[in-house]
C-alpha cells in the first residue's frame, strides 16, 4: 500500500511540474475546461428555461443533477480521462510491455500515471453552480444527506471508471478503434439525464444503461431525497461488480496481447 | 484534379478497410441521435405542442439535423493536429499537392461513406419507431437544401482545419477539438431547433457561423422559410466562409513559420 501511495505522490508531483512547464498546453487546457464547464451549465439552463418539470424532476432538480455531473466529470477527467484514452496507443504500438514488466500493478500504473489538473476547473464550476442553486432555490439539504450523496457520487466515479476501462480494454484486440473514447464520451453525456427518462424509453434500453444511472442520477436523487439513503448500498454493490468485471476482463484481454518487436 | 479524385476514392477504400473503427463511429452517431430523439419524445407531448413544435415536427427536425450533421460534420481534418505534432506534415510539404486540398478531398470520401450509412440507419429508425417523417417534394426546395448543405460543409471544413492548426503551438489538440465540437453541436441546432430558445439568444445565435451548419439547412428542407430568412441565411453563410478562409490561411502560414518539422 505504501508503495502505491508513494508512487501516486510521484505522479502528482511530476504531472504538476509538466503542467507548469508547457505553458501553451496549460493555457489550452484551462480554456478548454473553462469553456466546457460553463457551456455544460449554460446548455441545460437554456433548455430548461421554458420547462417546469421533466420526468418528475423540477427545473432546479435537473440543474442540481447537471451540477453534480459536472463535478464528477471534472474529477474523472483529472484522474482517469487522459490515461484511459492512451490505452489504444499502448496496445497498437506494443507499449504495454513497459507496464507489464514493472514491479507494480499494471492497471494502477496505466489508469493513474497522467493527471490532468486543468479539468478540476470544471469541477470547481460545478461546485459553484451547485452552491448557487442551493442558495437561490433554498433547497433543503442535510449534512448527512450531503455526505451520503457525496459518497455515492464517489462510487459513481469508480463505476464510470470501471465501465470506461472495460470498453477501452477492447483495444487490446482491436487497437484501431481508438475512437471508442468518443463513443464513451457520448455515453457519459447520458448520465446528465434523470434515470426516469431512460426508464420510460424502454425497459431494454434501461437495462443496457442501468450502471450509468448510478454515476450521477442516483446520487443526485439521494441528495434531493427522491431516493432513500439506503440506496448507497446498491451504489456500492454496482460499483464492486463493475470494478470486478473490468479487472477480470482486463486480465483476460492481456492473454491475447501479442506485444510488438519483443 | 485527378490526383485529388484518387485521394477521395482512397479514403472511401480506407474506411472500408478499417471497418471496426467506422462501426464504432457510426454507433456513436446513432447513440447520440437516439438519446436526442427520446429526450424530445419525452419532453414534447404527443397531443399538443411545445414552444410551437408538435411532436412530429420536432422529431422530423431531430432526424433531419442528424442527416445534415452527417454530411457537414464528418471530417478527417481532426488528424491534422497529430500530423503536425508528429512531423508527418513534412511528407506533404515536399509533395506537389496542396495539404488543405488533400484534406478536402479526403473529407469528400469520408462524407460519401457516412451519408450512405446515415441514410440506411435513419431509414431504419423511421421505420422501426414509426416516425411521421416529412418528405419534401418541392424540387426547388430540395435544390436549395443541397446548395446550402454544401456551403455549410465548406464552412465547417475551414472551422475544423482552423481548430486542428492549434497543433502548431500545442500537442493538446484533441481536447479543445472535442469540446469545441460539443459546443458547436448545441449552437448549430444539432440537438433542437434554435428558435425554441428565448428571442434575444436566438437572434445572437443566428449571427454566429454555427447556426448555418445545421439549423439553417434543416429549416430549408422542412420548407419553413421565407425570402428574407433565406437571403439573410445564405449571405451569413457566404460571409462566414470568406472570413474563415482568410483566417485559416493566415493561421496556416503563421503556423508554418512556427513549425519545427519534428523528425528531420
Amino acid at each position: 500500500m505504501k508503495l502505491y501511495l508513494k508512487t501516486y505522490w510521484r505522479f502528482l508531483v511530476v504531472n504538476l511540474a509538466e503542467f507548469h512547464a508547457y505553458r501553451m498546453n496549460l493555457i489550452n487546457t484551462l480554456i478548454s475546461s473553462l469553456t466546457w464547464g460553463i457551456f455544460s451549465i449554460i446548455g441545460p439552463l437554456l433548455l430548461t428555461s421554458r420547462v417546469s418539470i421533466v420526468a418528475g424532476w423540477k427545473r432546479e432538480d435537473l440543474l442540481i443533477l447537471v451540477a453534480a455531473q459536472s463535478v464528477l466529470v471534472g474529477i474523472y477527467d483529472c484522474i482517469f480521462g487522459r490515461n484511459l484514452n492512451l490505452l489504444p496507443r499502448y496496445s497498437e504500438l506494443g507499449q504495454l510491455d513497459s507496464f507489464l514488466l514493472k514491479p507494480i500493478n499494471e492497471q494502477f500504473f496505466i489508469s493513474l500515471q497522467k493527471i490532468n489538473y486543468g479539468s478540476l476547473l470544471r469541477s470547481l464550476i460545478g461546485v459553484l453552480f451547485f452552491l448557487y442553486l442551493v442558495f437561490s432555490y433554498k433547497t433543503q439539504l442535510t449534512i448527512s444527506g450531503l455526505f451520503i450523496a457525496g459518497l455515492s457520487l464517489l462510487m459513481g466515479l469508480l463505476t464510470l471508471y470501471g465501465i470506461w476501462f472495460m470498453a477501452m480494454t477492447l483495444t487490446v484486440w482491436f487497437p484501431r478503434i481508438s475512437n471508442i473514447s468518443d463513443l464513451l464520451y457520448t455515453l457519459r453525456g447520458i448520465t446528465r439525464y434523470p434515470e426516469q427518462i431512460i426508464r420510460e424509453v424502454s425497459i431494454y434500453v434501461f437495462i443496457l444503461f442501468f450502471p450509468l444511472t448510478f454515476v450521477a442520477s442516483r446520487p443526485s436523487a439521494i441528495l434531493l431525497q427522491k431516493l432513500g439513503t439506503d440506496q448507497i448500498f446498491l451504489c456500492f454493490g454496482v460499483m464492486v461488480v463493475v470494478l470486478f468485471l473490468s479487472r477480470k476482463f482486463w486480465l483476460y484481454a492481456l492473454r491475447s496481447y501479442t506485444s510488438a518487436s519483443s | 484534379m485527378k490526383k485529388y479524385w484518387q485521394i477521395t476514392k482512397n479514403t472511401w477504400d480506407e474506411t472500408l478497410t478499417y471497418r471496426t473503427s467506422f462501426i464504432v463511429y457510426r454507433l456513436r452517431e446513432l447513440l447520440q441521435l437516439v438519446a436526442t430523439y427520446f429526450l424530445w419524445l419525452f419532453v414534447v407531448p404527443a397531443h399538443g405542442s411545445f414552444l410551437g413544435y408538435t411532436q412530429a415536427m420536432m422529431l422530423t427536425y431531430v432526424i433531419g439535423s442528424a442527416f445534415v450533421s452527417d454530411i457537414v460534420f464528418s471530417s478527417r481534418t481532426s488528424a491534422i493536429a497529430g500530423e503536425i505534432n508528429e512531423g508527418v506534415l513534412n511528407n506533404f510539404l515536399v509533395r506537389p499537392l496542396s495539404y488543405l486540398r488533400y484534406y478536402f478531398a479526403r473529407d469528400l470520401g469520408d462524407k460519401a461513406m457516412n451519408v450512405t450509412f446515415s441514410l440506411i440507419e435513419l431509414s431504419l429508425i423511421v421505420i422501426i419507431f414509426h416516425i411521421p417523417f416529412y418528405l419534401q417534394h418541392n424540387l426547388v426546395t430540395i435544390l436549395l437544401f443541397f446548395i446550402t448543405t454544401f456551403l455549410a460543409m465548406v464552412l465547417n471544413f475551414f472551422i475544423s482545419v482552423l481548430i486542428s492548426l492549434i497543433g502548431f503551438w500545442s500537442n493538446e489538440g484533441w481536447g479543445p477539438r472535442f469540446i469545441f465540437y460539443s459546443v458547436i453541436g448545441f449552437l448549430s441546432g444539432g440537438m433542437f431547433p434554435l428558435d425554441i430558445l428565448p428571442r434575444p439568444i436566438f437572434t445572437i445565435f443566428q449571427l454566429l457561423p454555427f447556426s448555418s451548419l445545421s439549423y439553417f439547412p434543416v429549416k430549408i428542407y422542412l420548407g419553413q422559410f421565407d425570402g428574407v430568412f433565406l437571403l439573410r441565411g445564405e449571405v451569413t453563410l457566404v460571409v462566414w466562409i470568406a472570413i474563415m478562409y482568410v483566417v485559416t490561411m493566415k493561421v496556416w502560414n503563421k503556423g508554418l513559420h512556427a513549425y519545427t518539422a519534428q523528425g528531420i
